[in-house]
């Protein structure tokens, strides 16, 4: 397998009027691995996906796709890319035979029985029409076509929105089986950060339309700690952003969330004059640590 | 692959379309079956007469048959599409995206050539049977304009629902309406002999609109 990326964004900015969206911003996704784009709301992903796919030329900067600007993609290379729009959104008017059939045409590597397998799991009539499937039975069929396609590349756009857990597990499942041969790359975004725990290898993480964090998941769970500390008047709320330390304020208990290991976190509060001789670890979920870079407001 | 879009809008578009085929013969039918009940009671000369000197056409109500045809296929093909922004699912197939935009412009316009058929046949027929050789050309150059201003409608609808800025909607608008307007303004005995051309050229000039706007979109240029 090659080592050239699969996708490379590089040093993207764009403004939506005045209002910046992206601040240039650079990253790369290697082939074989699976990462996530994370963000709260308006922190550039959804600017990213659309620059990536090319519905929007950015004020500067470029992606590349498989080697190719993502605004000039050959078909070629546009077969070996599968795209999930947000919403699982297909064409309702088809019935699961007419929209495999339809798409079938297009793609050289089409597998309908990975499509097939899926279709067979839900509780849908021959006929019905996809307009009338539920919002999860839909999402089983955009993800069946994408992965029937045979794609190099995936990028999934909020794959989990409007989906209940049932649905949002099973397709982490089948992600993560299709994957499991290390040739396929996908880059998804999602608000359930507690679903991709096992299964993102990288991890990006935005911050008001720059890159915050952007680093290996295993990396960011070993080196990113949570400690707890009972609470005294010298303690505040504290976000320092260069620094990516944060300390939060509890009615009982404070924590003190960082890179940091033991020994730098005492060290760390003891410049700021804060007791803390009862600090100790705390496990922290990649949820944790996302709030904890990021902020709750 | 173009049978496969060909398939899909087929698929989109088959009962609305049938219902559109019904209802534009169901209509031309009355009208053939009252030409022949005026025929029935009056004199043959008075009919033809009453045809170039009053303009009385015995299709005359039909003429706007196309332009609504065209309109409606625009918004029942494009709407689905511009939904969700459903277009992006289309532009993002292995082929060209002014290609697959076009193929889907070319599926409407045959469906839309297709409902209107049997009732411009069924003129046809009606003026060569009931009215004098040269009547036929007349019934030419008189429901042309209505036909095409159709085919304009229906383009015009493509690009507006496929344009994503309110400015260039309103411009494709404009440049729409003008022509339609000029289509439909006329009715009588070779009033649009000598612009057939040009009207016939100003309506098809109109899938440009669809393909630009798409293209706009594709490419991420719309602001």
């Amino acid at each position: 397998m090659s080592n050239q990326p699969v996708i490379e964004c590089d040093h993207l900015t764009h403004y939506y009027g005045s209002k910046p969206a992206l601040l240039d911003v650079s990253w790369t996704l290697r082939p074989g691995r699976i990462c996530g784009l994370l963000g709260r709301n308006g922190a550039g992903k959804t600017t990213t996906i659309n620059i990536l796919n090319s519905f929007l030329t950015p004020r500067s900067g470029r992606c590349l796709l498989l080697g190719e600007d993502s605004h000039q993609l050959t078909p070629r290379a546009k077969a070996r890319i599968g795209y999930l729009i947000e919403g699982h959104i297909q064409y309702g008017f088809f019935n699961i035979h007419q929209i495999e059939k339809f798409y079938s045409r297009f793609y050289p590597n089409w597998n309908p029985a990975i499509y097939y397998h899926l279709m067979s799991k839900l509780d849908i009539t021959p006929r019905q029409r996809i307009a009338t499937m539920s919002c999860g039975q839909r999402s089983q069929v955009a993800l069946g076509l994408i992965l029937a396609q045979n794609p190099d590349l995936i990028i999934f756009d909020d794959y989990s929105m409007g989906l209940d857990p049932g649905y949002r597990r099973l397709f982490i499942e089948v992600i993560r089986d299709y994957a499991a041969d290390g040739r396929r790359s996908i880059l998804l975004t999602s608000h359930i950060i507690q679903d991709l725990e096992d299964l993102i290898d990288d991890c990006i993480i935005y911050q008001r339309g720059r890159v915050l964090i952007n680093t290996e998941t295993a990396r960011l769970r070993a080196d990113f700690h949570k400690y707890t500390f009972a609470t005294t008047p010298a303690v505040a709320d504290l976000h320092d952003e260069p620094a990516n330390i944060h300390l939060e304020r509890g009615e009982k208990q404070s924590a003190l969330h960082g890179f940091l290991d033991e020994q730098a976190a005492r060290a760390w509060l003891a410049a700021k004059s804060i007791p803390a001789e009862d600090l100790r670890a705390e496990p922290s979920t990649l949820e944790d640590t996302f709030i904890a870079l990021t902020g709750k407001y | 692959m173009t049978l496969s879009l060909f398939y899909k809008e087929w698929i989109k578009l088959r009962l609305w379309w049938t219902l559109m085929l019904v209802a534009s013969t169901a209509f031309a039918l009355f009208l053939f079956f009252k030409l022949r009940y005026v025929y029935a009671i009056n004199e043959p000369l008075a009919v033809w007469n009453a045809w170039i000197t009053k303009a009385w056409l015995f299709f005359r109500a039909w003429q706007y048959a196309p332009l609504v045809l065209g309109i409606a296929l625009g918004f029942l093909q494009f709407l689905p599409e511009v939904q969700s922004h459903r277009i992006r699912l289309v532009l993002h197939l292995p082929l060209g995206e002014t290609r697959a935009v076009a193929i889907h412009l070319l599926a409407g316009a045959a469906l839309l050539t297709l409902a209107l058929f049997p009732a411009l046949l069924l003129f046809a027929i009606a003026s060569a049977h009931y009215f004098p050789a040269e009547y036929l050309h007349n019934l030419v150059t008189v429901i042309a304009p209505p036909v095409f201003a159709g085919y304009g409608a229906y383009f015009a609808v493509a690009a507006i629902l496929l344009e994503t800025n309110w400015r260039h909607r309103v411009l494709h608008l404009l440049l729409a309406a003008g022509g339609l307007r000029l289509c439909m303004m006329e009715n009588a005995f070779d009033s649009y002999e000598r612009i057939l051309v040009p009207i016939a050229l100003w309506a098809f000039a109109l899938v440009l609109l669809p393909l630009y706007s798409s293209h706009r979109f594709r490419k991420g240029l719309v602001r």
